[in-house]
Formats: structure tokens, sequence, C-alpha cells
């Protein structure tokens, strides 16, 4: 199960974070709301430990914001991160 | 014919004098605040910038050096007054209390201004490690106070403790929270609007940031809008890296159980130099290897932190200006009282030889040289000691029972020697209808008298003062533009 959320960065289009699992890893969904619109991913990761590089697509989001992502199951949270939102250009790979 | 010849004596005594004062006289000495002319003109004078410094000894009034070293001026040296003059310095001269404020700043600027008088700021000229300034003339008959505005760059050493200051701050941190708290997951407007209101709350007068910058130079006032600049650098800058830093601190060391080196308590700054000392480098405590994720989780977490640490310390460095002032208040501002007296109330008594009589008198001292500085703790010109006296004699001291001085009325005159502030010795004629034939008579004497107007409490009637403050001055903040006071 998912034990922390830290390390939230804005890139183009979307939010990355590192997850931090139990051995058992985790396989559930991870959401944020911004502007009462939420954003939600699945992640199934295996094994104990970090797992960084994690994501949720936020686009078309830009500006500053402050973002909590949340491991619907395992009801963690990350702390509130002020990040600056970057709406993935037309034809990104967002 | 014997009593002529005494009567001439003392007249040609005085003569001589006049005829070597006229002849030592400085060229040009009168036409800017020279001697007798640093009252009465309202003629701004020219300041003179540059001029080398003469050693370090303490300027005294007639010195002939018109640059003041501004060391020399803090251990208690002396402002020449009735000419320009040129501040000068090091720039690690410029000191808050013990603090050096080259250590704290990169100083850039430096304006300097006689506080609470109607002058002009004037900018210093900074080359390398000195500076100079022009003051132009200081007006007589006033208590100057002196304030130095030193405008600079935090430097790079002191940013980083600044931003672990702020950090570290309860206001800060109790206002971090509150801010996180109702900005989640909020439309960018809400987020810029409340971050403006804490960024104001820690930059105001009261704010965490003003008092950190305070601190950092605790015995100088630094002027109100500097934390409004931070503030504007870090808008800039982007307000995000300020606001997250604290987070990206921890989210370092979540990564992994006990990684080799970290701290949990470790400032910003501490771990700035960590992650820069491990260069990627890193391990478990006991040197364990991390894992594939373990090392990029790690950093990841290093590059986000110092993201936002460089964005920080860049909004310090690059658009935080500290404007500082320094008030200075001359320790001896009752000797620039002094140096305005042209003349001197003296009581004494006179021993006439002939008569053999002891005389009580009171004499008007004049200073033929031009205002003196009566404190001769630093070194006075020669000329300086001497003056003209005319008085009167008003009584016997003796106890003569028949004194030759009729109706114990006599006019004195001579030539008195300044001893030290107070004391003096008179030497010239007594001028005097005897008694016994009713002829008028002169005869010499010599005797000691007190300056009556050096006595602190007198002092005001033969020199006036337009400024008697002491003690520490508020930062400049009234300093109107107009002309310029002295002269």
């Amino acid at each position: 199960m998912t034990t922390d959320i830290n390390t939230i960065v804005a890139v183009s289009g979307k939010i990355t974070f590192t997850v931090k699992t139990d051995e058992d890893g985790c396989s559930e969904d991870f959401s944020t709301t911004i502007e009462g619109t939420k954003f939600a991913s699945h992640l199934t990761l295996g094994g104990p430990g970090p797992h960084p590089g994690q994501s949720i697509r936020t686009n078309p989001k830009s500006g500053p914001h402050v973002v909590t992502v949340t491991a619907e199951t395992s009801h963690v949270s990350s702390r509130p991160t002020p990040v600056v939102l970057v709406a993935a250009q037309a034809g990104g790979g967002a | 014919m014997k009593r002529h010849r005494i009567a001439v004596l003392p007249v040609c005594v005085i003569l001589a004098f006049f005829a070597v004062n006229v002849a030592a006289q400085e060229p040009g000495a009168g036409s800017i605040g020279g001697k007798g002319s640093a009252q009465g003109s309202a003629k701004p004078s020219t300041p003179v910038a540059g001029t080398p410094a003469k050693g370090t000894a303490k300027p005294t009034t007639k010195s002939s050096s018109n640059t003041v070293q501004w060391a020399d001026l803090v251990k208690g040296g002396k402002l020449p007054y009735g000419r320009s003059v040129t501040l000068a310095g090091q720039l690690s001269d410029l000191t808050c209390g013990t603090k050096r404020i080259s250590d704290v700043l990169s100083i850039t600027a430096i304006t300097v201004s006689y506080l609470g008088q109607p002058s002009q700021a004037t900018a210093a000229t900074i080359s390398g490690s000195r500076w100079t300034a022009p003051l132009g003339s200081l007006p007589a008959d006033t208590a100057v106070n002196l304030q130095l505005k030193v405008t600079g760059n935090v430097s790079s050493a002191k940013r980083g403790e600044i931003i672990d200051d702020l950090l570290a701050d309860a206001y800060f941190q109790r206002s971090l929270s509150l801010f996180l708290q109702n900005a989640n997951g909020q439309s960018s407007a809400v987020f810029n609007l409340d971050a403006q209101i804490m960024l104001n709350g820690i930059s105001d007068r009261s704010g965490p940031l003003t008092n950190i910058l305070q601190n950092l130079l605790p015995s100088c006032a630094v002027a109100t809008d500097v934390t409004a600049a931070a503030v504007k650098g870090l808008q800039v800058n982007s307000s995000t890296d300020l606001l997250g830093l604290a987070g990206r601190v921890s989210d370092v060391g979540k990564q992994v159980d006990k990684l080799d080196g970290y701290d949990p308590t470790m400032t910003a700054g501490q771990l700035d130099a960590f992650i820069k000392a491990k260069r990627g480098g890193y391990t478990k405590s006991g040197g364990q290897a991390l894992t594939d994720n373990e090392t990029a989780a790690v950093q990841q977490a290093a590059d986000a932190f110092e993201k936002s640490y460089q964005s920080v310390l860049a909004a310090f460095g690059g658009d935080v200006i500290a404007q500082l002032s320094q008030g200075v208040v001359l320790s001896q501002s009752s000797t620039t009282q002094d140096l305005n007296k042209y003349a001197g109330f003296d009581a004494g008594a006179l021993y006439a030889p002939r008569i053999n009589e002891l005389r009580g008198y009171y004499m008007v001292h004049i200073y033929p040289t031009g205002p003196v500085e009566l404190d001769t703790s630093g070194h006075i010109p020669f000329w300086d000691h001497w003056s003209i006296a005319v008085g009167e004699s008003t009584g016997d001291l003796s106890s003569n029972g028949a004194s030759r001085v009729k109706s114990d009325k006599a006019f004195v005159y001579g030539l008195g020697f300044r001893l030290n502030k107070y004391f003096r010795v008179t030497a010239g004629g007594m001028l005097y209808r005897d008694s016994a034939g009713n002829r008028l008579l002169n005869e010499a004497f010599i005797g000691p008298s007190v300056d009556i107007t050096a006595l602190p409490g007198l002092k005001s009637v033969f020199a006036s003062s337009s400024s008697k403050s002491t003690g520490s001055s508020p930062p400049a903040a009234s300093n109107s533009n107009g002309s310029d006071a002295s002269q």
C-alpha cells in the first residue's frame, strides 16, 4: 500500500511525484482536484520503496496552484505543494 | 616719562601681534568659509571632492587638510568647519555597531547628508575598497549630525542565512500553513491573492523578513522598502519557490531511511551544501548502495529543492537592495559649539607690581584669528591661544587701605594667552586716575583669569547652537531638498 506521496513537480501538461509503498506495492487511483476539477491516474507499483516519476495529467490547467495528490484507496495524501502548472503545447505529448 | 614708556610697551606688543597674524593668514582663507565668514553668508560653497587624505591624525578646526577619514571621525575626530569637507574611508570602515556593513552587503552606493538641516545628500564615489564623499561646508554654530545611507546587494553568503532564518521563523511557518490550506486546489487568482497577503505579512514593518534583514545589521535602520523589493523579487522569480521550499527540504530525506550524511534538522543552506558535496553519490548509512529507484527518487527530490533554493537565492541577491542608514552624532558636539567662539569673557585678578596692588578685573578677550576651538585636547594652532583683551578693573583685592586707583575704576587692556579651555594669563596695562595727583597713569600688570563663557552653563552666551542632539539618530527621512545650509 501507499505510505507517502512527495516531490510534486509540475511539467508540461502534468504533475509528477514520487510514491512510496510498502512491500506489497500498490494498485490504486491517485488524484488531485484543481478549481473543482478532479484529475486522476491509476498507478500500479510493485515492491517496496520510492517510485519516482509518477504523474497525473492536469492539462489544460496552468498558472500557480497549490496541489495535493491523494491515493484514493490508501487514503494517503501529499502535503499541499505550490507549483506552477504548465499547459501542454498543442501537439505535445502530455 | 618712565610711565609713558610703560604705556607704550603693551601697545607695541599688540601692534606686533596684528602684524604677525596678518602675515600668517592663509591665502584665500576668507573666500569659502574662511575666518570670520563662517556665518552670515548665504552663498553656497563648492564642495571639494577627492582631496587626498593627509595621514590619519585627527583633523582639527584649522587643519590644512579638508579630507576627514570616517574612521577617525567615528573615533572622535573633528570636522573642520567653515570650509568644504570631503569624507573618505574604506568600505570596511562602515559598520553597524560591531558589524561591518561590507560583510553583509556588496556596497554599490553611499550618500552622505547632514541630518536635521535642509541640505541635499551627496553621493560618494566608490573606487575599489575606498569611498569619498564631498560634504560641502560645515556651518558654524551648529552641532553636526551626519548620516550615511549605504545601498547594496545582500552578499551571497548572507542570502542563505536570510532564507534559513525565514524558514525557521514561527510567524512564517504559521502564515505558510494558512496559505497552503486556503489556496489548496483553488484558482490561480486565489493563489496570487493569498500569496500576496502572505508576502506582505512577512515583509511589513514588523514582519519576519524585515526583522531578519534588520538583525543582519542591528545598529542600523533598514529602509522600509527593502522587503517590498524582496517581495517584488520573489514574485518575479515565482513565489512558489519560496512557498514550497520548506517542503522541498523535507522531501529529500523522505526517499530512503538513513540517507548517509542527511540530517532531518538540516536547514536549506545545509541541505544545499550536502547535495553539492554528494554530487549524486548518495548511499545509506554504513555505505550501503541505494537501489536505482531510490537513487532516482533522491535525485529528483534534490533537483526540485535546488531549483527552488537557487531561485529564492537569486531573488534576494538580484532584486533586493538593502538601504541602510547610519546616524552619527558627533560625540564632541560641545566642542563644535566651542568652535564658534570669537570672544570670551574672563574674570580674574591682576597684579600691578609698581603700585603693589592686587585687583579684580573683567575683560573681554577677542580672538583675532577668528573663531577658535577651546578644547586643547587636540593640536590647535599657536595663534589660537592668543587674544586681545579689554576690560575694567573694579576693585582692590589686596586690602590696600589707600588704593592709588581713584574711585576703584580702571581701564585694563593687554594680551591674553589661553593655557587650556578655562584658564588664561593676561598681561597688559591698566589706565587709571591717580587718587594722589589726579593724573592719568598707566601701570603694567599680569594676572590669571577664568573664561566664564567656557563654563558649560554659560557657553551658549557666546556660542549658539542650532542642534544639541545626542545619542543615536533616527534614519534620515526628512532631508528636504533645498539650498545648502552651510554658510
